[in-house]
């Protein structure tokens, strides 16, 4: 055999990686490992059953090529085993021989092998083909994982309960896994990937010092494991009292929905609260003790409510009995519940759009380990003094204690391809190209349209919106053709463009009857009839830019430019700062009579949603410092007026003249918990690019202050309206009209814990950021997640039921139409793999012949030296021309549109996080 | 040349013949002239434009206000458009939204 040059200088250079072997491997397969990840600088050793030799020489299976191997699996140790960065299980029949063993009570040594593998979090298992028959005795270490494998192996895998998934590549945390020995460079490379990943941010040594003692966040002091499947242990102390808080009262009213603009329909707050499965049956025995001291019913004792009610409970677990079949957690503000699991409580893991249902069911005693997220739907009854629990349906996150389904590489990126799926299917049908006449703004629940024909400038853009997203994060054209085409439509159908004034402004939308269109200029919303509201403007743009930065299609910079002099000319405010919240539609002035309650007017949509909505991806497309400028003019509006000390909640709506203006509409004294986190997250963006102290300190304030207030820390989720003032005797803020909670409010949360999980100097808050992350996230994909229709659910109840009565049962309209729920999964993906997991992301671009020679790959607001762009292709080969540090690339001249992918590694930097 | 506006309803059509400039400060006593008609009541905005000879954004800004306000079952009818007037229009794309008519069909 020639000899193998190691290169000293690779990316892997003192990794190690096993491989096992035996006869009848598949040579190129071998060969290619041998060399490829020695060229990375990995050192290779493979490993067999020697049977007592000092070596075995094998034989291939189609050339019958000699391989000799002197390493012996039996001799590898815990110390040996953790020095591997990985292990592979290669294809052929390498898996079968490997499997043999004679002594029938007992696996084979491979096997053996294998399993402790699988209980190091530090050692990815990489098992391609055939090699998933190795797992087969030890079916445990693979149940409710995403694996691939060759198709002669799905009922074997399916068997092994794991989840086949139809990749040539899947990765679910440590165990990664490919279609077949075809597809070994890919699985090479994911694996050389992860490796240099997990060696740059020390994510290995972490795990093993974590092994074995590992503390999850929120439930200190309790030992877990990091393991997938520990035997659990009986704990059938802690005697703690359930009791509830009186029912969140239901004000019947005027629909409220604050970033939806909601149209008319009038949500009284009722919906059955039927949960997943149902919980008959009698309780068995009551499970109260004394009260924790924190508990202070507002409604005096529990037993006050004689009657039965079902409800949710998230929380850690802190104790689980199989023999009773009690179980002990503690919500995420640290108060105790106890419930009793039944014959019929059923169980499943989380499960991701386009994933089949999970069940875990026959799991459930092995599965409840202390520390263990999860949630708990339940029926609660009158007894003794108090009230019993009784669980219908469990909702595990992860396998194991500390797993989120949600961290897997792939999960928002998954998510997100399956909505751009959904809403292109909706709209367009199988048509190509898509055509945009076809496109209206309500859409039923199922994705089918009604007799409704109108569509709106700002749900088109965040179609638009969320098409180029997943266009960047999956490469998929098919979702960048339909970006393409509406951004054409927006331009043709509704802009105005104002010769007179230099400006470009947009319709509020159409109404398409046949071959005539009327357009609609003013908004028909009540929040802003017959004006034009910054809010639709600044929407307007949300697609457009998005798209810009994908193909730097000049005609759409030109119509952002258009758009920017309105907003400067005509919406923003020359003496005092930011921009007016409505213009009248003939003389654009924000004072004019005909405004009423808007009249002269700003409010956060007005003043801040530029930051989300397009300046941070305007800036991200362009580099250009005045889009800084606006940035930090608005962001320092923003500190200086918007923060209260008389709330918790910040000040959201001003006169002219910067003086509160509590007397709006639905607003009044208000709060709008998402924009609060809204807030925290784009102060964070703003500090990336431009730092200053006075936004940390605003950011982490409303951080950490929030959940406490905006959230449910007994159900999970975070609330929609409340009152800005506490009520007198303090305790939490009162609802407004329902303690229903919105998806978009959710996503604010997830990220803007995210950001502030991966961004903030201190690591005491960077954990209280995580955990408050994680349980957003959590809550957002357990409830919101349409498996039955696609796409998300716009409002569910307080206990996570979807309610969809009214305009909460339409998919397309107002900012449900892809933008938000699509934001989510671009940012969770770029904010959790570069700032927090410290993973890899490749996005994808499309720059037109006519577009900018620079292309500028950034994913998102990020501080300088977040990220570094490790390799570029274009059209499929490899490109050298660009900026590592600056995230740009050197666009070569071209007749045609370019396919750029920029793989963007992490940089090691301060960091708070694992 | 100065601004004037003169109306006609019959019968459920409203009759404007424009004259002259539509600049900025005659779009305000436009849009008075046509935000006085009752909605509902007109069923065929018939404009005559052929004296039109400059059409302001603001001016077309009160049209497009006015075709939103007068509802979806009125149809709104330009007659003799001059073409410097009808590319502000079709810069708009307003033209979608409307018949325009060479005066002879008038």
């Amino acid at each position: 055999m020639t000899e193998l040059i190691r290169r000293a200088d690779g990316r892997l250079a003192g990794r190690a990686i096993a491989i096992l072997m035996e006869g009848d491997y598949v040579e190129p397969e071998l060969h290619y490992y041998e060399r490829r990840f020695a060229e990375e600088g990995a050192k290779v050793e493979f490993l067999t059953r020697l049977w007592g030799q000092e070596r075995l020489t094998f034989t291939g299976h189609e050339y019958r090529l000699p391989f000799t191997v002197d390493g012996d699996l039996e001799s590898v140790d815990d110390e040996r085993l953790r020095g591997y960065d990985a292990l592979i299980v290669p294809s052929g029949m390498v898996s079968d021989r490997l499997r043999y063993t004679a002594d029938v009570a007992e696996p084979a040594p491979a096997v053996r092998l294998l399993r402790r593998a699988f209980s190091e979090p530090s050692v990815l298992k990489g098992i391609i083909c055939h090699g998933m028959w190795l797992v087969s005795p030890i079916p445990e270490v693979v149940r409710g994982r995403r694996v691939t494998c060759h198709n002669n192996l799905l009922g074997d895998v399916r068997n092994m309960g794991a989840v086949y998934t139809d990749q040539d590549v899947v990765v679910d945390g440590d165990l990664v896994t490919a279609r077949a020995a075809d597809r070994c460079h890919l699985f090479a490379r994911t694996l050389i990937d992860l490796i240099a990943a997990r060696a740059d941010r020390g994510l290995r040594r972490s795990l093993r010092e974590e092994h074995g003692a590992q503390v999850p966040i929120a439930a200190a002091a309790i030992p877990a494991t990091a393991t997938a499947v520990v035997t659990a242990t009986a704990n059938g102390g802690g005697s703690v009292a359930v009791r509830v808080a009186n029912p969140a009262r239901s004000i019947p009213g005027e629909r409220y929905v604050p970033e939806a603009r909601g149209t008319n329909g009038n949500g009284n707050g009722n919906g059955s609260e039927n949960g997943n499965g149902n919980g008959n049956g009698n309780g068995n025995g009551s499970h109260n003790g004394e009260a924790s001291p924190r508990e202070t019913p507002a409604n005096g004792d529990g037993a006050a409510l004689g009657f039965s009610f079902s409800d949710l409970v998230a929380g850690y677990v802190t104790g689980y009995d199989p023999a009773t079949r009690v179980l002990d957690l503690r919500t995420s503000d640290d108060r105790p519940v106890r419930a009793t699991l039944t014959d019929t409580t059923s169980a499943q893991f989380l499960r991701n759009l386009g994933d089949p249902y999970v069940d875990a069911t026959g799991h459930v005693d092995e599965l409840l380990t202390p520390g263990r997220h999860l949630y708990v739907y339940g029926v609660f009854y009158a007894e003794s003094g108090g009230h019993a629990m009784q669980a219908t349906a469990l909702v595990f996150l992860g396998r194991g204690v500390g797993d989120y389904n949600f961290e897997e590489a792939s999960w928002w990126q998954r998510q997100l391809a399956e909505l751009a799926r959904f809403y292109r299917r909706a709209q367009f049908g199988e048509t190509r190209p898509v055509n945009f006449d076809d496109y209206r703004t309500v859409i039923r629940l199922g994705g089918d349209k009604s007799d409704h024909h109108v569509q709106e400038t700002d749900t088109i853009s965040r179609l638009v919106y969320g098409m180029s997203s997943a266009y960047m994060l999956t490469g998929d054209e098919d979702f960048l053709g339909v970006a393409e085409q509406g951004s054409q439509y927006l331009r043709d159908h509704m802009r105005f463009v104002d010769r007179d004034n230099d400006v470009v402004y947009w319709y509020h939308g159409v109404d398409v009857r046949g071959d005539t269109e009327r357009k609609l200029f003013t908004s028909e919303f009540g929040d802003d009839y017959d004006a034009i509201p910054a809010y639709e403007q600044i929407y307007a743009l949300v697609g457009l830019t998005q798209t810009y930065r994908v193909t730097g299609d000049p005609r759409i910079a030109a119509d952002i430019e258009g758009t920017l002099r309105l907003l400067r000319t005509f919406f923003r405010d020359p003496e005092r700062g930011g921009y007016f919240s409505h213009i009248d539609p003939i003389l654009l002035s924000p004072h004019h009579e005909s405004l009423g309650a808007n009249r002269s007017r700003k409010n956060w949509n007005s003043v801040g949603d530029h930051a989300p909505a397009y300046l941070f991806n305007l800036l991200l497309a362009t580099g250009e410092q005045r889009h800084v400028d606006m940035l930090e003019e608005c962001f320092d509006l923003i500190v200086e007026h918007f923060p209260d000390q008389g709330s918790p909640f910040v000040q959201e709506r001003f006169h002219a003249d910067w003086s509160p203006d509590r007397g709006w509409g639905w607003q009044q004294d208000r709060a709008v918990v998402g924009h609060n986190l809204k807030i925290a997250w784009n102060l964070m963006r703003m500090n990336a690019v431009r730092p200053k102290q006075s936004y940390v300190d605003l950011a982490e304030r409303l951080g950490a202050s929030m959940p406490e207030f905006g959230s449910d820390q007994r159900r999970g989720g975070w609330y929609d309206l409340v009152d800005r003032g506490l009520p007198d005797g303090g305790g939490k803020p009162r609802f407004v009209w329902h303690d229903r909670k919105a998806w978009w409010q959710q996503e604010q949360a997830i990220l803007a814990y995210l950001i502030l999980a991966g961004e903030t100097g201190s690591p005491d808050l960077g954990e209280r950021f995580l955990k408050q992350a994680r349980e957003a996230a959590s809550f957002y994909n357990a409830f919101f997640l349409d498996h039955d229709e696609g796409g998300v659910y716009f409002n569910v109840l307080a206990a996570g039921t979807p309610y969809l009565l009214g305009t909460e049962r339409l998919k397309g309209s107002h900012s449900m139409s892809m933008y938000h729920a699509a934001e989510l999964c671009y940012l969770a993906t770029v904010y959790t793999r570069l700032l927090v997991s410290r993973e890899p992301l490749t996005l994808w671009f499309k720059p037109r012949p006519d577009a900018d020679r620079v292309l500028r790959v950034a994913p998102d607001a990020l501080p300088p030296g977040a990220a570094r762009l490790h390799w570029v292709e274009v059209d499929g080969k490899p490109h050298a021309a660009f900026d590592a540090a600056n995230l740009t690339v050197q666009l070569p001249a071209s007749a045609d549109s370019l396919t750029v992918k920029a793989h963007l590694v992490p940089l090691s930097r301060r960091g708070t996080v694992r | 040349m100065a601004f004037d506006v003169t109306t006609h309803a019959e019968d459920g059509v409203l009759t404007v013949r424009l004259t002259g400039e539509l600049d900025s400060r005659a779009a305000h006593r436009f849009n008075e002239v046509i935000g006085a008609v009752p909605g509902g009541t007109v069923n065929r905005l018939v404009l005559h434009l052929a004296e039109l000879v400059y059409l302001s954004s603001a001016g077309l800004r009160c049209l497009v206000f006015a075709q939103q306000k007068l509802g979806r079952g009125t149809e709104i009818v330009l007659v003799g458009t001059r073409p410097e007037v009808a590319e502000t229009i079709t810069m708009t794309g307003f033209d979608r939204s409307v018949t325009m008519q060479d005066p002879v069909d008038s």
